[in-house]
């Protein structure tokens, strides 16, 4: 969210052309208050109801149930809502038709009437929280924290790292204020890393591919706490998600044959869609997930959104570089901390991975629109191959190799239903060379 | 002794001269009958020369005829060939109802009809202005838009705020949908910038908006809407703070 927020305070109505190379960005939100980063949360989340994003017909629920929106947002009146005026965070997004609201501190010191949010704005799919944790970013960034907090083993920090840190800690290191959506935690459930992984076990089935490292006062947690009590989980997600991936990869590859056979199939690749959808829709059942998703993905994007151009705290900590992978590699040299080898590919592939599940999610993919991922030339064909491109240097899941298999042999789905859950982990099967093979459409068939 | 007496130079003789110029007469009759036998020839071979080229200009013909006859024959033949070979095939596969088919040949998109195609040109456009929702750059195709309710005598308008355009196009059309399904096209005013594009929309009330497009002359959908128009209880939101409205009771 705080990524979108960040493109908004530059181009409010978000029509504006990209900015030419290198892309620049706004220093602006993080020199909001906290408090009112947390409103607007609050704000963009209550505003979800209100609003239709891009439908299609017949679209499921964007949360599963939509009357989980407005069951946990803040009251919006101003003669029912006891913190504040009607939810206004006060941040200017421009846009036309608002009111004023809070108050911005524009720069140190100085504070300016702002007007509030005219666009409802969508979230990304928790799969991105958790394609972004699995590059080791909050444990650096919580070390960072740590030790500008406790001591002065690092720079004297700028006030503009000043304004970072103490947003960073107010927003996701402390208990979040009471009765407000991003309290998560609790006496039952103390630990946000724990309650992060939780959610992805119960909708993705994939653990985060590192340990978790406890913070300082908490206790060391044995073994997987997270998997206690769930009762069911997406154990097949990764399993359909190959599956997924490497017949879309298929369908790619001979969408240009004009004789000869073409392995395509479109229906199975439908089929995968529907399970996956009915799968993730399973888990959402009531709006379950919905809260814990949006809190999730706020917190990762304030991250990545850290690393993302050289902000305040990354020019202090001496760590500008090229890429988020790049600068996160420095700060973790820093505190000790090597992130995930995997980190570039990572950060690359959260944004396309989230956008294209959260459409498989809603039912967007019919027989008759399955084809969009494969045939014609488009943004969406052009993401989707990334993605595989990107998953299959990441993880080490083979997706290229088997979308080519021996006519009438079976997919390789049994080969893969053991295979790892984890992003960084290598996978546990060998790839089977033996039976590996490429008819190239020929019909003779060359074993590799 | 005496000389021997000279002898007088011998008078020509009369028979001799006779004889050569009967020799030379002889002569040139030879070469005259040889000059006509030569000429003869040549006007003989000139002849045959010509027979010859006359010959050979129809021999040339007589090739390019049999040539040409040759590859119609050739086309025929092939032709024929080809008529069997798929009565051949059809005549298999009839007797063989169970033999497998083989995969799709051409392009899987060649399969889909108008509606079908437009339905993947909406889901890529949707996708596109997702992506612009969540805040990436590069994508270009949506606008956002408002409003307005007529009066009794006024229909309802669609005001087009901004969009990742200069200027509208022309032949471009608004496409709205409804919730309950009601869809309504209306001419865009060509040349118009953003915010001062209104479009008057003929239905009895444009709330509840499900989707929102413009489409080119071909029908082809090239931006999506987005913004106020598409959110319910906007005009009380858009002053803050106030209660949220449930869908059913928009502003009327």
């Amino acid at each position: 969210m705080f990524r979108t927020l960040e493109r908004l305070l530059r181009d409010p109505t978000l029509t504006s052309p990209p900015p030419p190379p290198p892309p620049t960005y706004n220093p602006g939100v993080f020199q909001i208050h906290p408090y009112q980063l947390s409103q607007w949360l609050e704000q963009v989340w209550a505003f979800a109801a209100n609003a239709t994003f891009a439908n299609l017909s017949p679209q499921t629920p964007f949360l599963g149930d939509p009357n989980i929106v407005p069951a946990l947002a803040l009251p919006t009146g101003p003669q029912t809502n006891p913190f504040d005026n009607g939810l206004a965070s006060g941040i200017d997004q421009g846009g036309p038709g608002w009111a004023p609201g809070f108050y911005l501190p524009a720069a140190p010191g100085e504070n300016v009437i702002v007007s509030g949010n005219s666009l409802a704005l969508p979230w990304e799919h928790l799969i991105y929280a958790y394609v972004i944790e699995s590059t080791g970013i909050v444990e650096i960034f919580a070390e960072i924290v740590r030790r500008f907090a406790v001591g002065e083993t690092l720079e004297t920090p700028s006030v503009a790292s000043q304004m970072w840190l103490r947003a960073t800690e107010e927003l996701f290191f402390r208990d979040p204020p009471l009765f407000h959506l991003t309290g998560l935690t609790s006496l039952l459930r103390p630990d946000a890393q724990i309650a992060r992984r939780n959610a992805y076990w119960r909708l993705l089935g994939m653990d985060v591919p590192h340990q978790v490292r406890p913070l300082p006062g908490r206790r060391v947690h044995a073994g997987q706490p997270w998997k206690q009590d769930v009762g069911i989980a997406n154990v097949r997600f990764h399993e359909l998600w190959l599956d997924l991936l490497r017949a879309v990869w298929t369908g790619y590859e001979n969408a240009l044959n004009t004789s000869g056979p073409n392995p395509t199939d479109p229906g199975y690749i439908y089929e995968l869609c529907w399970y996956i959808q009915d799968m993730l829709q399973m888990r959402r059942k009531g709006g379950n997930l919905a809260r814990d998703e949006y809190v999730h993905i706020s917190t990762m994007s304030w991250f990545h959104l850290t690393v993302e151009r050289d902000t305040p705290i990354v020019i202090d900590l001496r760590a500008m570089g090229t890429d988020p992978a790049d600068r996160l590699m420095k700060l973790g040299e820093r505190v000790g901390i090597r992130p995930s080898p995997r980190a570039r590919e990572l950060f690359e592939m959260a944004d396309l991975v989230s956008a294209f599940i959260r459409f498989i999610e809603v039912g967007y993919f019919k027989p008759s629109t399955v084809p969009s991922l494969y045939a014609t030339a488009s943004t969406l064909r052009t993401d989707v191959v990334r993605i595989i491109d990107l998953w299959e240097m990441s993880t080490g899941d083979s997706i290229k190799a088997d979308a080519v298999r021996l006519s009438g042999q079976p997919r390789p789905r049994d080969q893969h239903a053991q295979s790892s859950r984890s992003l960084s982990a290598p996978a546990r099967t060998p790839r089977p060379s033996q039976t590996h093979a490429h008819t190239n459409g020929s019909g003779v068939t060359v074993t590799s | 002794m005496t000389p021997p007496p000279s002898r007088p130079a011998s008078k020509p003789n009369g028979t001799a001269a006779a004889a050569e110029e009967r020799m030379l007469k002889k002569l040139t009759e030879e070469m005259g009958e040889l000059v006509k036998a030569v000429t003869s020839l040549a006007d003989r071979a000139l002849e045959e020369s010509a027979e010859a080229r006359e010959l050979a200009r129809e021999d040339r013909a007589t090739i390019y005829r049999l040539i040409e006859e040759n590859v119609q024959a050739r086309e025929a033949a092939a032709a024929a060939a080809e008529r069997h070979s798929e009565e051949a095939l059809a005549a298999f596969r009839a007797r063989r109802a169970d033999t497998p088919r083989l995969p799709v040949m051409a392009s899987v998109a060649d399969d889909y009809d108008a509606a079908e195609r437009l339905e993947q040109r909406e889901l890529v456009l949707t996708y596109d202005a997702w992506r612009t929702m969540l805040g990436r750059t590069g994508t270009a195709s949506m606008f956002q838009a408002d409003r307005e309710f007529g009066d009794d005598d006024d229909p309802d308008k669609i005001w087009i705020l901004a969009g990742h355009f200069e200027e509208t196009g022309r032949g471009w059309t608004l496409v709205v949908t409804t919730e309950d399904g009601k869809v309504a096209e209306a001419d865009v005013p060509a040349g118009e910038r953003p915010p001062r594009v209104v479009v008057p929309v003929s239905l009895p009330r444009v709330s509840q908006i499900r989707r929102l497009e413009i489409r080119d002359g071909r029908g082809y959908p090239l931006y999506l809407g987005l913004g106020p128009a598409l959110q319910t209880q906007n005009r009380q939101l858009a002053r803050g703070g106030l209660p949220v409205a449930r869908a059913d009771d928009e502003d009327r």
